[in-house]
Parts: structure tokens; sequence; C-alpha cells
């Protein structure tokens, strides 16, 4: 599905889909749903004991929300929920996750074990840097230190899985909307999309580019386009993590 | 609407208070006294006159007289505007020309005689009432036909009687608006199908379209026949060894008094089950189950025995038994739903599963999906052949043309398993009056309009958005509030009754060797009003939980020879999602779930209703379904002698039929076999005293005549129409408008009376009486 810029800008400010050509098919019937499922938005510790770097920015979760409502049939909850790294109960309620910090996170052994388990069953890590977030320390002229934890602690946490750098081409990048030129680019160091491969499942993506802020104040932060493209790129996110198809384990 | 018009009479003066009947005595004792009058005053007059002018003179007083009595009754002409009521459903009579209707008594007369003497009766007030009658006449098939002579004349093939699917034919065929009533000369004996959920669904339909059902009973004299058949049986062709399956019997028989009936299943020389079963005096129809665990690989041959002794019947099943049976998916995903992605990863780990996804092309999402796969859902039953088990998830009516609806009831009328995954109520709604809606095992309530973003969530939303820089303290506060709120939808494990099929099915060993339920959750579900007649309910919710008592989650009903279940949930991701990472509970559930809805569906070949016996030297013909091209369609002796029969195609697409006429008694098997390799096979009971069912002079089944009439707001006839045809829709008009126009006082009519008075005078003077 391709929209011009002004087609999908439209159908963000009206909130209904409307304008949309292939979309309108299926959103016009808004009724045509599936199951509801819940937006969770991960709880977790910083470095130096910081325990409010983790909750950035949420209308900027309920903008993406509102756009995958909008161009999907997602039956997606409106609500912002919480979902503590150190209770996997909580974490196994969604099976999309949000983790996303300026500050590197600290994560100890439950954590890991945590995480472990909930990707493992079944569920999906979006982990993406804030660059420049609450603390606005911009200490790393890269700022870049929550994509670099982050790079070591994934492949700790699944060591069996495959972590690597997605190229352009990978499904993720093309599953709603097509991306050619791969993760878009809001803020901080290019590092592209990485993801956390377990037997053709991806588990886990890292992002350094924060679209979250794109999808928060994208416009007036970086421009309209940039946040067409950071919400089209979530869009994509979230229904690459929903059909991906799995190979037989 | 429609205007007529009347007279009525209004009485005024003193006449005005007394009832009409005094009043018309009153004017006329006063006419009769006025003529009296009249006649003495001229019979004597003052001059001599004749006769003739006399009698003028006195009908012309007498004419006046009566204009004033005329003035004092007071004529009032009425115009009324009428609402005709609903032009009148036209009525629909079906003929059962089966031959058990026509088999003749010892006086000669069929049960089809008794029945038209008594609607020949009836008919004209039929016509009368309806305007307009459809007459059709039904055996094996059903044939439309110009009247009632064409009825009973047209050519139907009577060696079998489809009831249910008759009846179910004229409701669908009817008119728009439907029939007013369908009046049905039959035994209602039904030769075909399941009784219990045929009844079950003509019920419904005449319900949904509000038409009576009437019945004129086939009676005669004939004596019932006593004996037994096994009238069907239904087991899998295929199953995993070890694995639990069904054997379903539908035993007929009718007895010269009550007593029980012995039923041995056996394999081989095993006896597998044994029991009694009370059949009352005269004709039963009684369904036989037994639950039993298949061996090894290889073939199992099952044989159900009826009754002992000379009188006793055998009907024979083989099931192959397999070590590893490929179980082929289509999944259609309607709306984006996480249930795929998790019912995707439960089936990879067995290869025994081979899950072809297709999404609905108006989600518009690009996925990988195996090769071959269908861009969209097929549109003939023949594509979809190839799968087991077709899974609809979030389907909706709007999303499937006419074409892909059909195609899914003939598959699974054909045997194909078919799972509803219906979380969302309202859309499932929407089918109704659609083909799927006929599949569906459960009737949806009216669903809750889902909760929009909370007000203090969207003011935060709206204001964080119009800042340009964010406010950390606020997002703060926001997050910690989210924190603190309580799950609002809890996992809430299903109730799964103990003699559901699933209580068996959803078992697994415990580390320590035990077997232990495996118990689904779910956290949302949509409101189930009913489940249909013929619906099982496999799985409710917990008692307590909802204050108006369970909620239906899981029901399935037989649909043809396949089976259709509907999942009030979602996909139990969220149940997936809650159990560790090394479980395999959420695995075994679909797994088991699709192996026992695979059940009845095969490699496609089958045959169609294929009987448990015939007789002796006549004709038998078997239908084949499922064959693309021809099939070579094999008899083999009890002696082992095999006999090629030809084959011919059939009505349907993929449809054969061949002719068979044993000559020896005993257990045939025939074979049918494509290029492909398909195979299947039914054992046949050739006996020379084997009767067909249609002429085991089996009795009217008046109680079920009883139970659709009663059901439907019909009625079992004798010799009477219903006293409803007897009112005529004029009676039943409404009244619009009522326009009352006095006549008394119209100039003609005084006119002429002023005439007629001026007249006499003129004469009376002419004549010199005055």
């Amino acid at each position: 599905m391709d929209l011009d810029r002004k087609s999908f800008l439209k159908l963000l400010a009206a909130g209904g889909a409307s304008f949309l050509g292939l979309g309108a098919q299926a959103m016009a019937a808004t009724a045509m749903r599936g199951s509801r499922v819940k937006w969770g938005r991960v709880k977790f510790r910083c470095i130096g004991g910081d325990t409010d770097d983790w909750n950035v920015h949420p209308h900027g979760d309920m903008n993406l929300m509102d756009a995958v409502i909008d161009q999907t049939t997602v039956n997606l909850d409106k609500q912002w929920n919480v979902a503590a790294i150190d209770k996997v109960a909580e974490l196994s309620r969604y099976p999309f996750l949000f983790m996303h910090a300026e500050l590197p996170p600290e994560l100890d052994d439950k954590a890991r074990k945590n995480l472990r388990e909930y990707l493992l069953r079944g569920g999906f890590l979006f982990a993406e840097d804030c660059v420049i977030g609450k603390m606005n320390l911009g200490t790393n002229p890269r700022n870049d230190r929550f994509f670099l934890t982050m790079a070591e602690e994934l492949p700790r946490i699944v060591p069996e899985a495959k972590f690597e750098r997605l190229p352009n081409d990978h499904p993720v990048f093309h599953s709603l909307y097509h991306m050619p030129a791969g993760l878009p680019h809001m803020q901080g160091t290019p590092h592209g999309g990485w993801g956390l491969t377990l037997r053709g499942r991806l588990l886990a993506f890292l992002s350094p580019s924060d679209l979250h802020c794109g999808w928060t104040n994208g416009d007036q932060w970086f421009g309209a386009g940039q946040q067409e493209l950071a919400l089209k790129m979530g869009a994509n996110l979230y229904v690459h993590a929903m059909t991906q198809t799995v190979a037989a384990g | 609407m429609r205007e007529t018009e009347t007279w009525s009479w209004m009485f005024g003066g003193p006449l005005r208070e007394l009832p009409p009947a005094l009043a018309w005595a009153a004017l006329g004792a006063l006419l009769l006294a006025g003529a009296a009058a009249v006649i003495l005053s001229y019979r004597r007059p003052s001059r001599e006159l004749p006769a003739w002018r006399r009698a003028l003179l006195a009908g012309l007083r007498g004419a006046l007289l009566l204009g004033l009595v005329f003035c004092l009754a007071d004529p009032v002409r009425v115009r009324r505007e009428l609402l005709d009521s609903a032009p009148s459903r036209p009525l629909a009579v079906l003929i059962d020309r089966s031959d058990s209707m026509t088999m003749k008594d010892n006086r000669g007369h069929g049960r089809l005689d008794g029945a038209l003497r008594a609607w020949r009766g009836m008919r004209f007030t039929a016509d009368e009432r309806f305007g307009r009658v459809d007459y059709a006449a039904f055996g094996r098939e059903r044939a439309e036909a110009s009247g009632l002579d064409d009825a009973l004349q047209r050519k139907v093939a009577t060696d079998q009687t489809l009831f249910f699917d008759s009846l179910g034919a004229a409701l669908a065929a009817a008119p728009p608006g439907g029939y007013g009533g369908i009046v049905t000369l039959t035994d209602a004996l039904d030769t075909s199908a399941s009784a219990e959920e045929g009844e079950a669904r003509l019920a419904q339909a005449a319900m949904e379209q509000q038409t009576p059902l009437f019945f004129l009973p086939g009676r005669n004299r004939l004596r019932p026949g006593s004996g037994l058949s096994v009238r069907e049986t239904r087991v899998p062709s295929e199953v995993l060894r070890r694995s639990e399956l069904a054997y379903e019997a539908v035993i007929e028989g009718s007895l010269p008094e009550a007593g029980p009936v012995q039923v041995t299943l056996r394999e081989g020389e095993r006896v597998l089950a044994s029991e009694q079963i009370d059949f009352a005096e005269g004709y039963n129809l009684r369904s036989w189950k037994h639950k039993l665990t298949s061996g090894e690989p290889g073939p199992m041959l099952l044989e159900l025995q009826v009754g002992e002794g000379g009188d006793a019947r055998l009907a024979r099943n083989a099931v192959s038994v397999v070590a590893k049976q490929k179980v082929s998916v289509l999944y259609y995903q309607g709306a984006l739903d996480w249930g795929y992605r998790f019912l995707a990863s439960a089936l990879a780990r067995d290869p025994s599963f081979q899950m072809t996804a297709v999404f609905n092309p108006a989600a518009g999402v690009r996925i990988r999906t195996s090769t071959g796969a269908p861009a969209d859902l097929p549109t003939t039953p023949g594509a979809l052949e190839r799968y087991r088990v077709v899974v609809l998830a979030s389907v909706f009516a709007p999303q499937l043309s006419a074409a892909q609806q059909k195609a899914l009831a003939d598959y699974a009328r054909a045997g194909g398993g078919v799972l509803f995954i219906c979380p969302d109520g309202e859309a499932a709604r929407e089918f109704a009056g659609t083909a799927l809606e006929e599949m569906l095992p459960v009737v949806f309530q009216r669903a809750k309009p889902q909760d929009a973003r909370g007000e203090a969530e969207r003011r935060f939303q709206d204001l964080m958005s119009r800042n340009r820089f964010s406010d950390g303290e606020m997002e703060s506060r926001f997050a910690g509030e989210a924190e603190g709120r309580t799950d609002s939808a809890p996992l809430t494990p299903f109730a799964i009754p103990k003699d559901s099929p699933l209580s068996s099915l959803l078992t697994m060993r415990g580390k320590d060797g035990k077997a232990r339920p495996i118990v689904p959750a779910f956290t949302e579900y949509a409101a189930v009003e009913r489940a249909k007649p013929a619906a099982e309910v496999l799985a409710w919710t917990p008692p307590g939980l909802v204050p108006e008592g369970p909620r239906i989650l899981l029901a399935s009903q037989p649909f043809g020879r396949g089976r259709v279940m509907a999942l009030t949930t979602d996909s139990l991701w969220s149940w997936k999602l809650s159990l560790p990472s090394a479980s395999r509970e959420a695995e075994i559930f679909w797994q088991q779930l699709l192996l026992w809805l695979a059940q009845n569906g095969g490699d496609g070949l089958r045959f169609v209703e294929p009987p448990t016996q015939a007789p002796l030297g006549s004709t038998t013909t078997l239908a084949v379904s499922g064959a693309a091209d021809a099939v070579k369609v094999t008899a083999t002796a009890p002696d082992g002698k095999a006999r090629a029969l030809i084959s011919r195609p059939g009505k349907a697409k993929g449809a054969w039929e061949t002719d068979w006429k044993p000559e020896t008694e005993g257990f045939w098997k025939i074979s049918a076999a494509t290029d492909e390799g398909k195979i299947a096979n039914a054992h046949v009971n050739v006996r020379e005293d084997s009767t067909p069912p249609e002429l085991m002079k089996t009795p009217p089944d008046l109680a079920r005549m009883q139970r659709l009439a009663e059901a439907t707001g019909g009625a079992v006839l004798r010799d009477e129409p219903p006293a409803a045809w007897r009112q005529t829709p004029e009676k039943s008009a409404q009244v619009l408008s009522e326009q009352r126009e006095l006549l008394w006082n119209r100039w003609a009519i005084l006119l002429a009376c002023g005439g007629v008075f001026s007249a006499e005078l003129l004469l009376r003077r002419k004549w010199r009486l005055l």
C-alpha cells in the first residue's frame, strides 16, 4: 500500500480512513476488526538507578496506536499500559512491547530472564533509543547509548538467536508500506535497524533512529514528511510482528 | 388501500333511541296502518269513481306514505376507506409421492389416497384464502408442478424420501415475503438424513420465515412391518494411531412390542462395545455412539451387530490407522489478528500439519506465505477439497462473496471441517441471511461498543501534542497513573464438560507420568444468544463469571457430512503468551482440535451416504464424490470375486454414480479409486430379506408432524381447514376513514314526494273529489 504524503496526513488529521485507496476497503467497515489487543510500554531501570526515563513521551505511543488503528484492521485498544520488566506475567499480557529511553538500560539477571522468557513465549520487543529524551543530556555526541547497550544485551538474552543489521529488503520494511531506504532516521546515529531472529522469527527489533520522537511531535521537530515516515515504519513493525510467517521449528 | 360503499339506516326522532328491530317494527306498523287508511279512504269516495281511478289515487297517496316512512328511516350512504391487509402470502402444497405413501394396504388404498381426499375437501377454502397455491411433488427429489393434477403425475424418484430436504427446498424457493403456509401430504418418514438435525433445521428455517407448517397425514391400514436395520454409520476413514475416534450409527426398527435391542461393536473377534437399547413398540429411530481408541497403524475393520440371531443386522466400516496424518489447513484471516502467528507457531512444530495462510486482500499486508497459496479464499468447493480443515479467523460476511460462501458450505457438506474464530459478536451477526450463517452452530448477541480512549488520556495526548517541548513531570505523573491500573481482562479458564469430546482429547502427561487436563484460558469473548438445536457445546465460561449463567465459548455442529465449529474467543494467543515457553499445552490444544475437526474429511474421494444393506437381486445406485475424472468402481463379493462396475457422471461436479446388482448374500466391499491413487471403500450387507426403508411399512411419524406444526404455528389437519383460513381478508381489513351521507334531505326525494302529493291533489280536483 503506497500513500502520498498529503493523503497520509489528511488521514491522520481526520482520524479516519476514507481517503485511503486500498486501505479504505479494509477500513471502510470499521467494525471488521480482529480480537482486541493492548499496547504495552516496558518499565525498566536505567543507568544510575534512574526509574523515570523509561516513560518518555507516552503520547508518542498513542499517536502510533491511532495510526495503526486507522491504517489497518488491528483491533488495538486505545489505552496506554505499563509492563514492568521484573514481572514476566505483566510482560506477557502484550504481544508487542515498546522499550524506549535516552539513558542506557540497567538490566539485572531477573530482567534478562524475563525478557528471554517473554520472547520465547512468542512476544515481540521493539526497543529504541530516545536519543534526546527527558534527561536531554547530550553527553554522548552520538546519542546512541541506549542502542549500544541493548545491542549487547539482546544477543546475551537469547544467545541462540542471530543478531544482525537487517537489510533494506527485509520483510519488516515492506510489510504494510514499502520503505526501500530501510529504517527512517529522525535523529541520533544511523546504525540502521537491527533484528534478533530465531528460527526465522524476528523476536526483537532495535532502532537507534528515534522513530518515537517522529511519532510524538515529529511534524514540529523533524517536519511532516519525517513524521509520516516514522508512523509508517511503526505500523510496519507492528504488522510484521503480527503476521510474520514462522518456519517449521 | 381500497374504497367500499355500503348502506346504513339511522332512525331519527322518537325512533332514535329504539333498537333497530323495534324501530323497523314501528315503521312497518305505521306503513301498514297508513296503507289501510289509504285503502279505506278511497273505498267509498264522496263521488262515484271507476275502480281504476280510485286505485290510481290510492296508489299516489300510498307512494307519498311510503316516501314519508322512508325519510323517517333516515337512509345514509356510507363510504369507507379500508386498509387492505398485507397481500396474502401464497400457500405451498407438497405431495409426498414416495413408495411408502403409495404402497397399498389390504383394501387397495395407499396413504396418499386418504390425504388427497382430505385436501380436495379444503383446497377451495385455501384458494380463496391465499389466492395462489404452489404445488410440488417429492420423493428422492422435489419437482415443482403447475397444479394438483400435475403434482400427482409428475415424474419423481420414489425409492427414497427426502422429507426434510424437500420442505427445506420449498422454504428456500419461497417468493419474497415467504409462504403463508406449507401443507404437506405425507407420512413424515425421512429415509435419508439424520432425523434430529433435519427436524431442528427445518423448524428453525420455517420460524425464521414465519411460515407455519401444516400436515395432512397419510394413513391407511398397512400393518407396520417388524425388523431392524442400520440406516447409517459414521466413522472417520483415517485416524492417527492411538487416538480416540467416535463411532456413530443410526438404528431403525419396528417392533411388535417394547423391549431391549442388543447392539454390539466388534473389531474382528474382539468386542469393543456391547449394550442394550430400549425400543418402544412400533417404529423407532435411535442414534448410538461409542468412543474407541485406534491401535497401531493398519486397517481397522469394525462390525456393528444390531439384534440377535436370525433378526440381527450387520454393518461394516473400514478405518485406516496411520502413523502420521497429513492435515492440510487453510487459514483465512479476515481482519488482522495476533492469533494467526500463534496458531501458525503451534502447528509448525508438528510436520503432520501443513498450514496455508491467506490474508484478506483488503488488509493490504504483504506476508510470506507458502508457495501455491491462493490469493484469496477459493470460490469453488473443488479448490477447497485439498484441505482437511478451513479456519476462518475474524472473518466478516461482507468480506466474502456469495460464491466463496457457497463454496465453503458445499465443502463442509462434503465432509470438510470448518472452524470459525469469531471474537466479535456484532460482526458475526452480519452473517444473518447468508450461507455462512446456516453453518454457524451458534447465534450471537449484539455486542457492546468498545471503549474509546479515556477522557483523561485523550486530554493528555492533545495537550502534549500541542506543546513543542515535553513536560517530564506531567509524563511521569501520567505513567504513574497508568502503572496503578488493574488488569481489566484477566485470563479465565474454559469450563469443559466431562462428557465433551474435548475432555478426552485435551490431556497431556506431566513429569510424574500422570495425565492431566489441558485447560485453555481466554480474556474476552463474543456473547452467544444460544446454540442451534443440532449444536454440541464443547466449552463454557466458568460458573459464576457471568451473572446470567455460563456463556458458550466453543460449539460444534455436524453440517452435511462435515463439521463446523465456532470459537467465540480470539485464537487464544493471550493464553499461549501466559504459558511458560517450554509448555506445549497450546500446541496440543490446537493440534487436537484441528485433528478432531478433520476427521470426516479425507483426500476428497468418498461414497455419498452409502447404504449399510442392500436387497439381493435388486439394483442399488451408489454415489461417489470428490473425483475430478472418471472413477473406477469395483464390487468384491463375499467369496472374493471382484467385478468392475461402470460409473457415469453425477449431477454435481466431481460426482459419479454407479449401479450395482448383487447376486449373492453377505458382505460386499465396494471400492472406488482414481488414477491419482485416491481410494474410498464401503461395505454393504446384502440380504435376501433386506427391505428398502421405503417399503418397511413404517407407520407415519405423527409425533414428528405434531412437533413441527407446533413449533411453527401450524397444525396437523384432518378433514377441515384451519379456522384462520375461513376468515376472508375483508373481514380483517382495517377501516382508515368513513364518510356518511344522509339521503332523506335530498331535493330529489323531496321533489318526488311533492310531485306525488300534487298529482293526487290535481286528480282529486279534476275528478271533483275536492
